[in-house]
C-alpha cells in the first residue's frame, strides 16, 4: 500500500472526459460550482475516483459489472456514465450511497435507467423515503450493520458503525486494493478542524465509536489507506488519520467536560475561552479559535441533551 | 365532586402556590410552583419548566428536570396532596429534561416515554435518566381520573423522540422546547439547531396545530421562559394563547423560505447569511433578534436546504 500511497499522490492518471463537456463546464462555473469540470483519476487499474468541486466519488470496475460510490449529481452521474460507456465494456450494476446528503447523492436516475441497484444504510430511511427530493433515486436496498457486494473480481463490504456524520454515514471497504471510503469525517491531509464549525451534522454521543470501530477495521483487514468524499490534492490517506481526529473530538469533549465542571459556561452554552489551553488544538490543521468557541458550544450542548 | 376546567374565555391567570426563597435571575425565584386550574399546576425550576396534574387516581408527573428539581418537587409535592404519583411522562430524550426521576420510581411511578428516546438512551446511557417501562409509537394516553395526558408523536422535530401534550379536560397543549409563550417569534437559545430534524418541523407544527383545532385548546405551556427584546429581561411565560404553536411554525417556515428565496436569486451559498442579514429580512418580525444567532441559523438552514439534514 506504501507503493499506492506514492502513486496516487503525484496524480499519474488523470483523465479528462472529453473536450466539449471541460469547455462548457468551465464558461458556466463562474458562479455556479455545480457546473465544475468532472475530473476522473485512476487510483489502480479497477479504482478510479471522480472530483465535482469539492466533492469526490469513487467508481470501482468488477468482471461483472461497475459500482458508483455517491453520484454527487445529475451532471457527475451523466458525465460517469458516459466515460464509462466509453471505455468500460460493463454496466453499472450497483450505487452506493455514503449518507443521506443531496450534495453527494442526486443524479442517480441514469444509472436506475440500466437497472442499477441502490444501496444506503437503514438509517437512510428517514431522510430518503417519501420523495423528499425528486432528484434522488430511493434505495432498493437498506442494510443494517454491514452489506457485501461481489463484482466478480471485486468484492466491495459496507459497514455501518452507528450515528457519526449524520444518520447513516457508512465506511465502504474495497478489498482488491485494501483500501476504505469514508465519504466524510476525514480528511486525508490528517487531523483538522471541520469545515462547519456549527457542527449540524455531528452526533457526538456515538461518534467516538464509530472511531473505533473504523480504527478495529483497519487493524483486523490490515488496511492502511483511505480515500474520503471531498476533493483535494492528496487522494490517499493513512488511516492514521483516523485516530488522530477521534484524538481531536476527545479533546474537544474533554475541555467542554472541563469547562462546566468549573463553571466557565456562559448562559448561552459557550466557553470562556480565555480561561483554557488553546495549545493543544493548534497542532490540528485549519485551526482557528472563532470555531473552537461554536465547536465548544455543541458540545457543552451535548453534555447538557446527551445528543 | 365536579370540578369544572378551565374557562377558556380569557387565558389562566397562574397562582404561585409555592416558591423558593432563593434568587435566581433578576425577579425570579430558583423555582416556583403554579396552580392553572383545579387539575393542573406547574413547576419551573431555573429556566425550565415541566407540569403536573392531580386527579383523583393519583398524580400524573412530567420531565422530571433534574436530581435537585426533582428532589424540590417532591417535597412539595406532599404539602399539595398525600395522593400516590402515577406516572412520569417524558416530553423528549434530551436530559437537561428528563434527568432525575429515580425519586419517583422508587415511590412507585411508571415512567412512559417514545420508543425512540429509548433507542437514545440505550446508545448513550445517563445514570440519572429512569429508563421508561413504557414506550409507544403513534399516541398513548394516561389517566388519573378526571384528568389524563395524551402524548402525540409527529415525527422527528426538536431530537427524534419530542412528542406533544395534550392535557384534559383543560384542552391546553405542551411542546417542549418551542412555542413558549409569550410568543413563538422569540429569538431561539440555540440556533445552531442541534439534534434537530429541520425537514419535519413545519410538518410537526401544523400536526400540533390541527390537533389544537379538532379538540378546542386554546392555551399552550412553556417549558421555557423566553429573553423578549432585552436578553436580561426574562420573561416567565406560564402560559400564553394556543396561536404561539402557530406562530413557532411561521418562525421555521419563515426562515427557510428567505433561505430558499436567497438561493433561488443566485446568492452564493456561503454569502446567504450575511445577505440576509444586510438585507434585514425578518428583523422586525423576530422577536429579540441577534445578529450573531441569526448567523448561525441562517447557515445551518442553508446547509439543510444543501444536504436535506
Amino acid at each position: 500500500m506504501e507503493d499506492l500511497l506514492a502513486l496516487t499522490s503525484k496524480h499519474k492518471n488523470k483523465i479528462k472526459d472529453g473536450l466539449l463537456v471541460i469547455m462548457t463546464s468551465l464558461l458556466m462555473s463562474f458562479y455556479s460550482p455545480s457546473w465544475a469540470e468532472v475530473i476522473i483519476e485512476k487510483v489502480t487499474e479497477d479504482l478510479l475516483v471522480f472530483d465535482h468541486g469539492e466533492n469526490r466519488g469513487l467508481l470501482i470496475m468488477g468482471k461483472q459489472g461497475i459500482a458508483v460510490i455517491d453520484p454527487l449529481n445529475q451532471q457527475v452521474a451523466i458525465e460517469i456514465n458516459r466515460f464509462v460507456a466509453k471505455n468500460y465494456n460493463k454496466p453499472i450494476t450497483h450505487v452506493i450511497y455514503t449518507h443521506s446528503h443531496w450534495d453527494r447523492i442526486t443524479g442517480g436516475e441514469v444509472f436506475k435507467k440500466q437497472g442499477a441497484k441502490f444501496i444506503a444504510n437503514k438509517e437512510c430511511r428517514l431522510f430518503l423515503s417519501g420523495n423528499q427530493n425528486p432528484d434522488v433515486v430511493e434505495p432498493d436496498v437498506y442494510f443494517d450493520k454491514n452489506y457485501v457486494i461481489e463484482l466478480g473480481n471485486q468484492t466491495i463490504e459496507l459497514f455501518y458503525f452507528g450515528p457519526s456524520h449524520g444518520e447513516c454515514l457508512i465506511v465502504a471497504e474495497i478489498q482488491s486494493a485494501n483500501i476504505l471510503f469514508i465519504a466524510d469525517l476525514l480528511n486525508t491531509s490528517g487531523p483538522t478542524f471541520p469545515n462547519d464549525p456549527t457542527l449540524p451534522y455531528l452526533r457526538p454521543a456515538t461518534l467516538i465509536e464509530a472511531f473505533n470501530s473504523m480504527e478495529k477495521l483497519t487493524r483486523t483487514n490490515r488496511i492502511s489507506s483511505f480515500i474520503t468524499g471531498h476533493a483535494s490534492t492528496k487522494i490517499i490517506g493513512s488511516v492514521e488519520t483516523i485516530n488522530q481526529q477521534r484524538d481531536f473530538w476527545k479533546l474537544v469533549q474533554h475541555t467542554a467536560e472541563e469547562a462546566e465542571k468549573n463553571g466557565n459556561i456562559d448562559l448561552n452554552n459557550f466557553i470562556a475561552m480565555d480561561k483554557i489551553n488553546l495549545e493543544p488544538f493548534k497542532q490540528f490543521n485549519n485551526y482557528d479559535q472563532e470555531d473552537l468557541s461554536n465547536i465548544l458550544r455543541r458540545y457543552t450542548s451535548f453534555l447538557n441533551m446527551g445528543r | 365532586m365536579f370540578i369544572s376546567p378551565v374557562n377558556h374565555a380569557v387565558q389562566p391567570i397562574p397562582e404561585t402556590i409555592a416558591e423558593s426563597q432563593k434568587s435566581f435571575f433578576g425577579k425570579l425565584k430558583l423555582w416556583e410552583i403554579e396552580k392553572i386550574s383545579p387539575y393542573l399546576y406547574t413547576y419551573r425550576y431555573t429556566f425550565y419548566r415541566n407540569f403536573f396534574l392531580i386527579g383523583e387516581d393519583g398524580i400524573i408527573l412530567t420531565d422530571p428536570l433534574t436530581v435537585e428539581a426533582a428532589n424540590i418537587l417532591n417535597a412539595e409535592l406532599h404539602k399539595i396532596t398525600e395522593k400516590p404519583i402515577k406516572y412520569v411522562a417524558y416530553s423528549h430524550s434530551h436530559w437537561d429534561h428528563i434527568s432525575g426521576g429515580k425519586i419517583f420510581k422508587d415511590l412507585g411511578a411508571e415512567f412512559i416515554a417514545h420508543q425512540k428516546c429509548q433507542e437514545n438512551w440505550l446508545n448513550n446511557p445517563n445514570p440519572y435518566v429512569v429508563k421508561p417501562d413504557i414506550v409507544f409509537d403513534e399516541t398513548h394516553t394516561i389517566s388519573v381520573g378526571t384528568p389524563s395526558l395524551e402524548m402525540h408523536y409527529w415525527g422527528p422535530s426538536h431530537d427524534n423522540c419530542r412528542v406533544g401534550f395534550l392535557i384534559k379536560p383543560d384542552k391546553i397543549m405542551f411542546i417542549a422546547d418551542d412555542a413558549n409563550p409569550p410568543n413563538g417569534w422569540n429569538m431561539l437559545y440555540g440556533a445552531g439547531l442541534a439534534d434537530t430534524y429541520i425537514f419535519n418541523l413545519v410538518p410537526f407544527f401544523l400536526k400540533a396545530e390541527e390537533l389544537a383545532e379538532n379538540e378546542g385548546v386554546k392555551s399552550v405551556i412553556g417549558s421555557h421562559m423566553s429573553f423578549d427584546k432585552n436578553p436580561m429581561n426574562l420573561v416567565s411565560g406560564t402560559i400564553g394563547p394556543v396561536e404561539i404553536i402557530k406562530e413557532q411554525r411561521l418562525f421555521y417556515q419563515s426562515v427557510i423560505e428567505a433561505v430558499e428565496k436567497a438561493m433561488a436569486n443566485g446568492i452564493p451559498n456561503q454569502n446567504i447569511p450575511d445577505y440576509l442579514i444586510e438585507q434585514k429580512v425578518l428583523t422586525d418580525k423576530i422577536i429579540g433578534y441577534d445578529v450573531t444567532k441569526m448567523k448561525v441559523l441562517y447557515k445551518r438552514i442553508t446547509n439543510f436546504l444543501i444536504t436535506g439534514e
